[in-house]
């Protein structure tokens, strides 16, 4: 039975899911609301980092074994509300630039969190299936939310059918797994070693990896990710990339490491290196620095799942580590790129995202492009930022696990990837501005600036002190 | 150790200065931060100085031994109880050896730049640059483990590519500085590979376990064998290929010469002195590895070296810009380290090779820092990298002149000049392990004596070239440095290196070998009297002829004749049949190669991203695709 | 297996099921499409009430026969389609490949489902009239499950507002 009791033991997810209603009663009360929505917003995500920390190693099933708290489950969602809180702190002066300045914008993203925070402590396929589906419906909004520009809107209707698509096949899964064991919950389904190996139970599993590998853009569900990222509002493309993909590499983690899915551990290697190979090898051609980052985030996602396919005591710190990382860096680049974007002028398209305007940004902007230059470095995987630690994880994960070959395959591909990261920092470094430059004019006060600087804080910290990141989040030493 | 914590002022001290002169380097005046960048450096160079003194003559021999001496090591990262990164920093001979080389180094460019680049915009950054190379280098050489070698080996990598493409607005420099970068990535990842490996075999990451003769690193991963190798073998070949990229060994040795597009004295500090000489220094901090439980690694190490060696000579002989004929120069002598590290054994007498490796790292550090910073003083007065837009400087730059050929000397291997017993310690230990080797070497020598005096006389005495400005010689600030250089080339052989720097630490004295000695250096001279037959002379012969005409006409017309049949030996049949093709093969195979895979991934690049095309249906067959191939791939390994 | 009036009645509803989804994706006429599913959801919800799941055969007609067809047919009627060569669609090869794969699908899945579930089921239960009635679903629903029926409500709420958001807010 639910107890009262049990919802002080997920005060974030309370905290959350409160402030998302909250807001809507705000925005219809208060006239001139946006300020004190977005200083509400902050204040929640903030209160709920906070009391995450309360629930470190106490583990515990809650709310009729719905819910189950670990210190996986909670890593993950710290990280998710990390994301969160940098987006929303960024979102403020975007969305004023692009005159969708809403309250139910933040709505928006707290209801996306709140279904991220759930899908992760989900101890029950119906409450994945519930958290997925309140997460992708605010994604869906929130991709289409400048609505006076094609791009949006088409990357929100793309977004939405193949997202509808993929649903149905998870929704499959699910019943083939309920079919099999009659329950949903995964403590339950988990104890009978019988079923693990039933047909049925490994492909209805298949079909909800499946439908979770589409929302993290692995090689070959990650069609939709460039057209995706490239229409969305600049950053909530961001968030997509990150805080999406975290929930669902969070989700499907432990489903993993459940189900005996040793046999396969060579389908997952041959998915991370196609979709490495894919991601960097067409990164390279890509002239749109929005398209660029979608395919660095496809590439990300195929050294997420060298750490899957690893799949021993080392992957779960690597991936986590590489996702923190990850977080701050392609959030940071994607905010640096939404802040150089241009005014809405009620244009169709984005304007200033070319690779050639960011010739010369060095000359011209000096602090931003030594803020960009930190997050490609990091994302490149050079020391001392956080991104070579992530990968450094991630490959001596897949080294324990006796896949050596898997290590120096992706070593090599995130070589190409060193290449384009490298041509970002090349044109701003050291090439000529070209004539004439349509530029934005940028101040300190954009608030994306202040999320930049924690952007830049997190690569730097966490590059310069990795096991700051393991005390942080209670790591036990393998 | 208690005794050495100021070490760690090292590189507190640079990295604060990097961070000064970086941050505030806009708001100071550029000679501000120069001399900054100077003053540091020379309390750098004293510690140092002092470090050396007290290890070498004071505390550092512990019964006879030369220990490893661990002052500082903090605990940064664990991954497993038994395997952790630590950062720290370790005191050896070769460490403190690699201390001073850098330090008086970087400080004579840090010197030299102060006039060098003082007409160049961007000084401070220029001065942040250095200052970051240095603490990365220096961080580097003290490193407790290979894996703090590893981060300040990539960041000595990224200054190292911040300083090439200094002169941002050329795109040469540009298209250099990304190509050292991209070359040298190619390398680490052979390192990082290795060092995964070796890790994973051996269950550390630390320099004092892993070189522990006695310990378990050096049995680990012998038995487990893969295509024949031991996989530790296969570890070391991996860090060697690191090496190679660092050290430009062939064929990685391409992004060096186009580095040469970098500010002089930045040539002369990190691509003569310092970082290509990384990889010998971390084949040397790994010795004990190589030599004990991987002899094929090993002797590999000693074919590519030689190999590259020649490689390199023979294309120093056709170049026409000075600075390239020194980037060659310098990958040829690397070569011969690597050589003398390939052929050494362990321990005591046997370990000369080690020794002598170690003792031409140093003298070289000397005389091609020395070469560069002439070179560039050269540059400065004549503004032109082509030798043919030079000749007959000796009368307008004396000091250079007297400096550059006391370089030229030392490289040659004459005597007494610190070449000289480098090299000969180097051919010693290369003729006991295997003659064909030595004789190879030998002509590599010849040839580099060739190729220097060709500058030599090509630069100072030559044709008389009428200069649009007269050149003079530079300020103090770059003399000193060359003078001080100069002398340092001239002693430094007469350091008893082996009675410091050894492979397993215990001191042992070495000798002259005369009977190597004399044919090498005859072999040098002969080198230098052909560079003196062709290029002191050449345009000079009309002239003489006319001045000396009548009893001397003879004599002349005979030499004519002589030059002739040299010129026709040498420039048709050897630069044109061997030296032209080599060089071409290195500009149009090697390097060709290596563009062709960029461009080869470029091209698939842009065939792919047409499968991107923005229709849903396609992307939902893809994905459909790719399940029904997914559920079918289960559906194998179930039944399997 | 049995011969009795349940076996009929399934198989009979089944064929019905399968042919109107078939005729359903082969009409032309945009509203003799519509009809046919009409049919297909009517057949279904009799499979539904075969299984004794009385609630969801009733919700099925009412929510999908009454309200979301009567919106089909709405829309199609709004959209006047005079011209439905534009809703004809030629066969490529793509289409001929997506059958193929699609039927190989449908294989995979039913030998997956044939072999799993062999054997696994031989009676309904004694509860199953029970079960499937909208007291028991109620209970469930506020008692044991009332988590994530709120949740289900946060979903709805979000969806709402979405929607409201793209469709109505005023853009200046």
């Amino acid at each position: 039975m639910i107890q009262i009791k049990d919802l002080l033991e997920v005060l974030p997810l309370l905290i959350i899911a409160f402030s998302a209603i909250f807001i809507l009663l705000l925005e219809v009360s208060i006239k001139k609301s946006e300020t004190v929505i977005f200083g509400f917003s902050l204040i929640a995500i903030l209160a709920a980092i906070a009391t995450s920390f309360n629930y470190f190693n106490k583990e515990m099933i809650i709310f009729n074994q719905f819910l189950r708290i670990s210190n996986a489950s909670l890593t993950f969602s710290v990280i998710i509300l990390i994301s969160m809180l940098i987006t929303v702190i960024a979102s403020k002066s975007y969305i004023e630039k692009e005159n969708v300045n809403f309250g139910e914008y933040y709505s928006m993203l707290l209801f996306a969190l709140m279904g991220m925070m759930l899908m992760i402590f989900a101890n029950d396929i119906l409450i994945i299936f519930i958290g997925l589906e309140l997460m992708s419906v605010c994604f869906y909004v929130l991709a289409g939310f400048l609505r006076l520009r094609q791009k949006s809107n088409e990357s929100a209707l793309k977004y939405f059918l193949l997202g509808a698509f993929m649903t149905g096949f998870i929704l499959y899964g699910i019943a083939l797994i309920y079919g099999i064991t009659g329950t949903t919950n995964l403590t339950l389904i988990f104890s009978d070693a019988k079923v693990l190996t039933n047909y049925v139970f490994i492909i209805g599993t298949a079909l909800l990896i499946i439908g979770f590998m589409f929302k993290i853009g692995v090689f070959p569900f990650h069609m939709w990710i460039p057209d995706v990222y490239d229409g969305a509002p600049t950053v909530v493309s961001g968030m997509l990339s990150t805080a999406g993909k975290i929930a669902a590499v969070g989700t499907i983690l432990p489903i993993i490491l459940a189900v005996n899915i040793l046999n396969f551990k060579i389908i997952f290697s041959v998915a991370a290196v196609a979709t490495m190979l894919y991601g960097n090898v067409i990164a390279l051609a890509q002239t749109n620095i929005k398209r660029l980052l979608a395919y660095s985030s496809i590439a990300s996602a195929g050294y997420i799942f060298v750490g899957v396919a690893s799949m021993n005591e080392f992957a779960l710190r690597g991936i986590a580590y590489y996702l923190i990382a990850y977080t701050f860096m392609q959030l940071g680049a994607f905010i640096i790129v939404a802040m150089l974007e241009k005014k809405d002028d009620g244009s169709r398209d984005y304007k200033n995202v070319d690779l050639d305007f960011y010739k010369g940004l060095g000359k011209r902007n000096p602090v931003i492009a030594t803020f960009m230059t930190f997050f490609l470095f990091s994302l490149a995987g050079i020391p001392p930022f956080a991104g070579f630690w992530g990968k450094y994880y991630l490959f001596f994960a897949a080294i324990k696990s006796n896949q050596i070959w898997l290590a120096v395959v992706a070593i090599l591909l995130s070589l190409i990837g060193v290449y384009y990261y490298l041509k970002i920092i090349v044109y701003m470094w050291f090439s000529e501005s070209l004539e004439p430059v349509s530029e934005e004019k940028f101040s300190f006060s954009d608030t994306g600036f202040a999320a930049t600087v924690l952007a830049v804080i997190g690569t730097i910290l966490f590059g310069v002190d990795p096991n700051l990141f393991f005390s942080l989040f209670k790591f036990v030493t393998p | 150790m208690e005794g050495y914590t100021f070490t760690l002022l090292i590189p507190l001290i640079l990295f604060a200065t990097f961070l000064l002169i970086g941050l505030a380097g806009g708001k100071l005046k550029p000679i501000i931060s120069g001399i900054t960048g100077v003053v540091s450096l020379s309390v750098v160079s004293i510690i140092s100085y002092i470090t050396a003194y007290d290890y070498f003559f004071v505390n550092g021999k512990v019964d006879g031994v030369f220990g490893k001496i661990i002052v500082y090591d903090a605990e940064w990262l664990r991954f497993t109880d038994s395997l952790f990164i630590k950062m720290g920093i370790l005191l050896d001979p070769i460490s403190v050896m690699m201390l001073v080389v850098i330090s008086t180094v970087s400080l004579m460019v840090h010197i030299y730049s102060l006039g060098y680049m003082h007409n160049e915009g961007g000084f401070s950054r220029y001065y942040s640059f250095l200052s970051l190379f240095t603490f990365a280098m220096m961080g580097l050489v003290i490193s407790t483990n290979i894996f703090q070698t590893y981060i300040f080996w990539e960041l000595v990598g990224v200054s190292s590519y911040l300083l090439i493409g200094f002169y941002y607005n050329r795109p040469s420099a540009v298209a250099a500085a990304k190509k050292a970068f991209i070359v040298t990535r190619f390398a680490d990842l052979g390192f990082l590979i290795g060092i995964l490996l070796l890790s994973s075999l051996t269950g550390t990451f630390d320099f004092v376990e892993l070189t522990n003769v006695n310990g378990s690193a050096i049995t680990a991963g012998s038995s487990v064998l893969f295509m024949g190798l031991s996989s530790m073998t296969w570890a070391l070949i991996l860090v060697f290929i690191g090496c190679a990229g660092k050290s430009a060994m062939f064929p990685l040795h391409i992004w060096l010469p186009d580095a040469m597009e970098g500010p002089t004295p930045v040539s002369a500090l990190i691509h003569a002195a310092t970082m290509v000489v990384a990889g010998v220094y971390l084949v040397a901090r790994l010795f004990p590895l190589y030599a004990l439980s991987a002899p094929v690694a090993l002797e590999m190490i000693a074919y590519v070296g030689a190999f590259t060696s020649m490689f390199a000579a023979i294309i120093a002989c056709t170049q026409t810009d000075i600075k390239r004929v020194l980037a060659f120069s310098t990958i040829s002598q690397i070569g011969i380290m690597m050589v003398g590290l390939g052929v050494s054994g362990y321990a005591a007498e046997t370990g000369l090779g080690f020794t002598a490796s170690m003792f031409h790292l140093f003298t070289h550090a000397m005389f091609k820092a020395l070469l560069f910073l002439g070179a560039g003083a050269v540059i400065h007065a004549v503004h032109t990298n082509e030798i043919s837009g030079m000749g007959g400087l000796r009368k307008y730059l004396p000091v250079t002149h007297i400096t550059f050929l006391v370089a030229c000397l030392a490289i040659s291997g004459i005597p007494p000049f610190s070449g000289f017993f480098s090299k000969d310690e180097i051919l010693v230990a290369v003729k006991e392990k295997d003659s064909f080797l030595f004789y190879f070497e030998s002509i590599v020598s010849g040839l580099s004596a060739f190729y220097m005096f060709r500058l030599y006389f090509g630069i100072f005495w030559n044709r008389n070239t009428t200069y649009e400005h007269t050149p003079h010689e530079a300020g103090m600030s770059m003399k000193i440095p060359l003078i001080i250089l100069a002398i340092l080339a001239a002693v430094t052989g007469f350091i008893p290196f082996s009675e410091f720097v050894t492979s397993d630490g215990i001191p042992f004295i070495s000798h002259i070998h005369w009977d190597i000695a004399i044919p090498a250096t005859i072999v040098g001279l002969i080198g230098i009297t052909a560079a003196f037959i062709f290029y002191k002379k050449e345009s000079d012969l009309s002239d003489k002829a006319a001045a000396s005409l009548g009893g001397f006409y003879n004599t002349v017309h005979k030499k004519f004749y002589i030059d002739e049949i040299y010129i026709f030996v040498t420039k048709k049949i050897i630069f044109n049949m061997v030296s032209t093709p080599v060089a071409w093969f290195d500009r149009n195979v090697v390097d060709g190669t290596m563009n062709g895979i960029a461009s080869v991934t470029n091209f698939v690049s842009e065939k792919i991203k047409r499968f991107q095309s923005g229709q849903l249906q396609q992307y939902a067959f893809v994905m459909v695709t790719g399940m029904i191939i997914i559920i079918a791939l289960i559906f194998y390994f179930l039944k399997n | 297996m049995k011969f009795d009036l349940e076996t009929v009645l399934f198989f009979s509803l089944a064929v019905m099921a399968i042919g109107s989804a078939i005729m359903m994706i082969t009409r032309k006429s945009p509203i003799t499409s519509a009809l046919y599913l009409i049919l297909n959801f009517f057949t279904v919800s009799g499979l539904y009430l075969l299984l004794k799941a009385q609630f969801i055969a009733i919700i099925q007609v009412l929510v999908y026969m009454g309200a979301i067809m009567v919106l089909f047919l709405f829309v199609i009627m709004l959209l006047n389609l005079q011209d439905e060569k534009i809703l004809k669609e030629k066969f490529t090869y793509r289409k001929i490949t997506a059958v193929l794969l699609s039927i190989f699908l449908f294989c995979l899945l039913s030998f997956t489902i044939y072999f799993g579930f062999s054997g696994k089921f031989t009676a309904m239960s004694d509860k199953a009239v029970e079960i499937g009635t909208a007291e028991f679903l109620g209970s469930e629903l506020f008692t044991n499950f009332s988590f994530p029926f709120e949740l289900a409500s946060f979903l709805l709420l979000a969806a709402i507002v979405g929607a409201v958001v793209l469709a109505k807010k005023k853009f200046e």
